[in-house]
């Protein structure tokens, strides 16, 4: 599943990256988003905003429709 | 070797063997100010760092030979290294925080944390927004800094300070020239000087005071993902909030700030709006101020000069090609911020633009007073003055375009003065306004757009910048006209 399909509040483990963009890799990578990593989606609108461990990122939903999840693994 | 960090095998091994070719290299590898160890140096290369290949300097046998070893071990590793790498990093990294780190069972939900989530949801978020632009920018910088300060000092300069110029200038050099560069009208102590500290310091003080606070509390990535939408509809990200944010305070920094856009569309449309719709805090207190006794026009600029932010914007992001502006910003916990660390913050950022502009306030005051002693400007001025009729403004509102020119807040503060002597009626306020809000940006700005965006770039929008602002003001002038508003 997608993060831009799945319901705030969703805690979820990240599954894959699925974009050939490697700037944008590289930014998630940066904000600590990558496959095997648990987050939770906070919220959709006006921005995605997830949690991960203790920090928060936000994003449009172009970059949330390159984020695949996982059922989490907690 | 570290001892921490210990990457996948096909990586470990790849970084070994690159480490051993860069340590038979004769030549310096790198400038003297990059001292990199050759285990950073091979980690960067297998990362494909682009900066560090251009600033790299191997013989064309290791270049080779490192690239070799960077493929086969993309084969091996079968996904990418900066992946890998990075999932590394941030497995230690949790690892490390694990092992140190004991959290209470239960999970308190603080302050920050409601604050937070009252700032992102927008039935609440909006109204903060409004909230904070109110009471932070409209009363705090508007009506304390451009109206109580700028009034007090400006009271406090021209009572003590010019008549005393005027005079001991006057005794001193018997020359008119002479005097009129040091004092009088258009002098530098009386004009230059009195610009700078007596209306463009405070009003410059009092929002970056307000910028630093709302930077250091956390809040500018919230103010980003609320308007992300809106901003992508002028061609923008959220991330181009924090730069147009700034440019209400200085557009010349602003303008300096939008490097940290991600494509090269991006920072075009941001300078573009930035020299064309974002008036900066010396410039918007003072029309604040002319405007403040008529409430409707002020509401009539402000509503015109977004309007055409938004519309320009949407027509730029239309026609430029390119790719579309992505968004993704962290999200720093909400902090109560430190005072020492705003002022020092408020004083550095004082500093820089107290340097900077004035210099550029004694140049212009130079200018103005060469130009006029030549008779160079009386020429400029009588071919702006058949433009000023046109708008319905006064022939004596001419020099303030041309001063304008200098400086955005210049010619704002040229046109304060000229209300002070009620020259000007409530149309003729509100179109010098208008025109002077989109008119070219400064002297600095321009200098910064040129150093940033290029000759060609700066050169097509001055170019259009310069009749569009005209133009508006006759649109706003003849439809206040035709509506038969009373302002």
């Amino acid at each position: 599943m997608m993060l831009s399909t799945v319901k705030p509040g969703t805690i979820a483990t990240v599954a894959a990256l699925a974009t050939n963009n490697d700037a944008i890799v590289k930014k998630l990578l940066a904000m600590g988003i990558y496959p095997g990593v648990e987050i939770e989606l906070e919220r959709r609108f006006p921005s995605y905003v997830i949690k991960i461990g203790r920090s928060r990122a936000a994003f449009d939903q172009q970059i949330a429709h390159y984020i695949y999840l996982r059922p989490c693994d907690c | 070797m570290s001892t921490l960090l210990s990457y996948p095998q096909p990586i470990e091994q790849a970084v070994a063997q690159i480490e051993l070719i860069l340590a038979q290299e004769t030549e310096r590898l790198l400038p003297p100010h990059l001292p990199l160890s050759y285990r950073s140096l091979a980690l960067l290369l297998l990362q494909d760092d682009r900066g560090l290949w251009q600033q790299l300097t191997v013989s064309d046998w290791a270049y080779q030979q490192i690239h070799a070893i960077i493929e086969n071990m993309q084969q091996q590793l079968g996904e990418s290294p900066v992946a890998a790498i990075a999932r590394t990093r941030q497995q230690t990294a949790r690892q490390l925080e694990q092992s140190v780190l004991s959290e209470p069972a239960t999970t308190q939900i603080t302050i920050a944390e409601r604050l937070h989530q009252l700032t992102v949801n927008p039935l609440t978020g909006f109204p903060i927004l409004l909230g904070i632009l109110y009471f932070g920018i409209y009363q705090f910088v508007g009506q304390f800094g451009a109206g109580i300060l700028v009034d007090a000092i400006e009271t406090a300069f021209e009572t003590y300070v010019s008549p005393v110029v005027n005079h001991v200038t006057a005794v001193l050099f018997p020359w008119q020239p002479i005097q009129d560069l040091i004092a009088n009208d258009y002098g530098l102590i009386t004009l230059g000087i009195r610009y700078a500290v007596a209306i463009v310091l405070p009003i410059v003080a009092t929002y970056f005071l307000m910028f630093s606070l709302l930077e250091d509390s956390g809040y500018l990535p919230r103010l980003s993902l609320m308007l992300d939408r809106l901003f992508k509809i002028i061609g923008l990200s959220g991330r181009a909030v924090i730069p147009m944010v700034l440019g209400l305070g200085c557009d010349t920094m602003a303008t300096m700030v939008t490097r940290t856009l991600e494509t090269k569309r991006e920072r075009i449309i941001a300078t573009f709006l930035l020299s064309l719709a974002i008036p900066c805090a010396a410039q918007w207190g003072v029309i604040l101020g002319l405007l403040s006794q008529r409430p409707l026009a002020l509401l009539i600029w402000a509503g015109f000069i977004t309007t055409i932010f938004l519309v320009m914007g949407f027509l730029t992001a239309q026609l430029l090609p390119g790719q579309k502006a992505d968004f993704f910003i962290e999200v720093p916990p909400l902090r109560l911020p430190r005072l020492k660390n705003i002022l020092l913050k408020t004083y550095v950022r004082m500093k820089w633009y107290f340097w900077e502009i004035i210099p550029l306030f004694l140049w212009a005051s130079v200018l103005i007073w060469l130009g006029r002693l030549t008779g160079l400007f009386e020429l400029i001025i009588q071919g702006i003055q058949p433009i000023a009729l046109w708008l319905g403004l006064p022939a004596a509102s001419a020099p303030i375009f041309l001063y304008g020119f200098f400086r955005r807040d210049y010619g704002a503060a040229g046109l304060f003065d000229l209300q002070q002597q009620g020259a000007l009626d409530g149309v003729q306020l509100l179109t010098a306004a208008v025109v002077l809000t989109l008119f070219l940006p400064c002297i600095a700005q321009l200098q910064i757009m040129i150093k940033e965006r290029g000759w060609k770039m700066t050169l097509a929008m001055a170019t259009f910048i310069i009749p569009f602002a005209f133009v508006m003001g006759y649109v706003v002038q003849r439809s206040i006209h035709l509506l038969g508003v009373n302002l």
